[in-house]
């Protein structure tokens, strides 16, 4: 158990030493800090009657702004951001860690170790998960408790709507984890990755598509990808309602994808196990 | 020496072997260190090129605390030898074990250092972070991670370089630090690839200390590596490898004797006299003031020396002739060449 947690944390170390995440930190540090510091709000009555940022009045035009509506809407702006750039940014700052893993010299020396392959590859994905785990924490929650503090508000959209972020982070990971195994090569591993999201997008709105379709092979193929893969667009959606406090349509992405995200994680850890390096 | 056992094809374990141990802390044992029969490992490396045979038939052993090298040229099969046995690779068929585990056994490793050639560390760790990170991963207990880092840090003559991050060290260093990884968790077998590959002399030096502090302490070490000369200062036995297979074992005195050719120095000898040793023996020659005698016999080389001190000569020295392990090395491949 303590080597498998020296491989997480030296996945961890290495990573965090990495310009993106340090540059992700920084910018996380900026937002908690100018909420601090350069925001207030007052509050009458549970709606905004006056704000300030940074000491200067802001123009709320005479409209009667909820403070309830307030907070769910920068909570829901900020989860809308994090699962599109905040994703965008972890798997490009993560990609390599499975290609850096397995340079010649390098493997070499982990392999030599008293740590069985699947406990190295499942040690290698754990620190990937939870570099950005700590990240994602660091900002939503500061930004969760910092808006509960100066409003007054405590909604559960943020933290449940980071829950499906990191949750989405790591389906997409063990697909990372697989196609790095398998090609060795960051750049197909940070392509592929991206290329689910505007896949996703297509097969979330398959059945307009189909309809338009003769063929039955080119209807099973599309129906077959949209089963297989994730449903990162079902999940976008789901994380949404979260934010918003809204009910939930469907929890169903979450399975079928957690499925996929599993089955790429087994894979990977059966191809690194079998390989010669 | 007295031997308190002999085993099989092994070294003798004598009476100071066993002193050495005791103190050392390491189990005394008659059994093998490594042993492989019958390796076989080819690679595909492609749908159009043709199968790599890297292995083909490999078997050897090696003692309990005998340094073991394995010399042969570029693509010989030697470091997918050292993978197979570590477990980063897979024979095709064969047998092999290590410390009597089978090789690639993860307990096992516990007990085995590893050099890689051309090893790689993360470039964003001290050197002090990188030997503390692998002895994690070795299974030091954490107390003891601080102090034997420090101490072999110093071993290694990087203790100043502890605190420095590695994408500042020369590859000198590198290599100097990672024989302080392969040695942190005081392994029993240690496998050295190419441990001097890009070391200045000095620093070869201070790794040949290393090695033979480690073989005093009963440590086994097998090391691969194109150079020679540290293979000849180093180790108790050699084999010599090519195309996948082994072509010669046997101590460096083995590989390098010229059988019955000895020196002698005898002052001037006239040549009426080196014409009287030429109908005694089958070759006689001259240079440099010594006598190179090459005869049949023992007989006959002191019939050689009768002939000389009776021909007025002073005999000053007589020794055997040896050729250097590169001249044997060379010659061993060339004879594989030249085979059908």
């Amino acid at each position: 158990m303590s080597r498998l947690l020296a491989v997480v944390d030296g996945t961890i170390r290495e990573s965090m030493a990495k310009f993106t995440f340090l540059a992700f930190l920084g910018m996380s540090t900026l937002t908690l800090l100018i909420i601090v510091f350069a925001v207030n709000l007052d509050v009458v009555d549970g709606a905004l009657a006056a704000a300030r940022l940074f000491g200067k009045d802001i123009e709320l035009g005479g409209t009667r702004i909820a403070i309830d509506t307030l907070v769910t809407g920068i909570q829901t702006g900020m989860a809308g951001f994090l699962f599109g750039v905040g994703l965008f940014l972890s798997i490009f700052a993560t990609a390599n860690l499975v290609p850096v893993m397995l340079e010649k010299g390098y493997v070499d020396l982990l392999l030599s170790k008293p740590l069985s392959r699947p406990a190295l590859f499942l040690g290698r994905y754990l620190g990937a998960l939870a570099v950005v785990l700590i990240n994602l924490f660091y900002l939503v929650g500061g930004v969760w408790v910092l808006l509960g503090w100066k409003t007054g508000v405590w909604k559960s959209g943020l933290p449940a709507a980071g829950l499906i972020i990191i949750l989405t982070y790591a389906i997409i990971l063990g697909f990372m984890m697989l196609v790095g195994v398998v090609t060795r090569s960051s750049s197909i591993t940070i392509m592929l990755s991206y290329f689910l999201f505007p896949l996703a997008g297509f097969l979330a709105v398959r059945d307009n598509v189909t309809v338009m379709l003769t063929s039955k092979t080119a209807i099973a193929f599309i129906d077959g990808l949209y089963h297989v893969l994730p449903k990162i667009a079902g999940l976008g959606l789901l994380m949404g309602e979260l934010a918003m406090g809204k009910p939930v349509s469907t929890y169903a992405p979450i399975g079928s994808s957690v499925l996929f995200g599993a089955a790429c994680l087994a894979l990977g850890v059966v191809v690194f196990s079998r390989k010669d390096y | 020496m007295l031997f308190l056992r002999n085993f099989g094809p092994f070294p003798a374990v004598s009476i100071i072997d066993a002193i050495l141990c005791l103190a050392s802390g390491k189990p005394l044992s008659t059994e093998a260190a490594i042993t492989v029969e019958d390796l076989a490992k080819t690679f595909r490396t492609g749908w159009h090129s043709a199968p790599v045979r890297a292995l083909d038939g490999v078997s050897l052993s090696v003692g309990r605390g005998e340094v073991f090298g394995l010399l042969g040229p570029n693509g010989a099969g030697k470091t997918t030898l050292v993978k197979v046995l570590l477990g980063i690779t897979f024979a095709d068929s064969g047998t092999a074990t290590i410390l009597g585990k089978k090789a690639g056994d993860v307990a096992t490793k516990a007990r085995i250092g590893y050099l890689p050639e051309g090893h790689r560390y993360p470039l964003h760790l001290t050197g002090e972070g990188v030997v503390r990170w692998f002895a994690r991963l070795s299974g030091v207990p954490s107390r003891e991670i601080g102090p034997r880092t420090r101490r072999l840090l110093a071993r290694v003559g990087l203790e100043r370089w502890a605190g420095v991050r590695l994408r500042k060290y020369s590859k000198g260093m590198v290599q100097r630090l990672g024989m302080a990884v392969a040695l942190v968790h005081e392994p029993e077998v240690l496998f050295l690839d190419e441990p001097t590959d890009g070391v200045d002399p000095l620093g070869r030096a201070e790794i040949r200390r290393v090695l033979l502090e480690e073989k005093a302490k009963g440590t086994s070490i097998f090391i691969n590596s194109h150079l020679l000369s540290e293979i000849e200062r180093t180790c108790d036995r050699v084999a010599v490898v090519a195309h996948g297979k082994i072509l010669r074992v046997g101590t460096v005195a083995d590989l390098t004797d010229k059988g019955l050719s000895y020196r002698v120095d005898a002052g001037a000898v006239p040549p009426a006299v080196l014409a009287a040793l030429r109908e005694k023996a089958p070759s006689v020659t001259a240079t440099n003031g010594l006598v190179h005698l090459r005869v049949r016999s023992l007989e006959e080389l002191n019939a050689c020396l009768d002939a000389l001190r009776s021909s007025g000569c002073l005999l000053r020295e007589v020794w055997p002739e040896k050729s250097t392990l590169e001249e044997s090395f060379i010659q061993i491949l060339e004879g594989e060449e030249a085979r059908p």
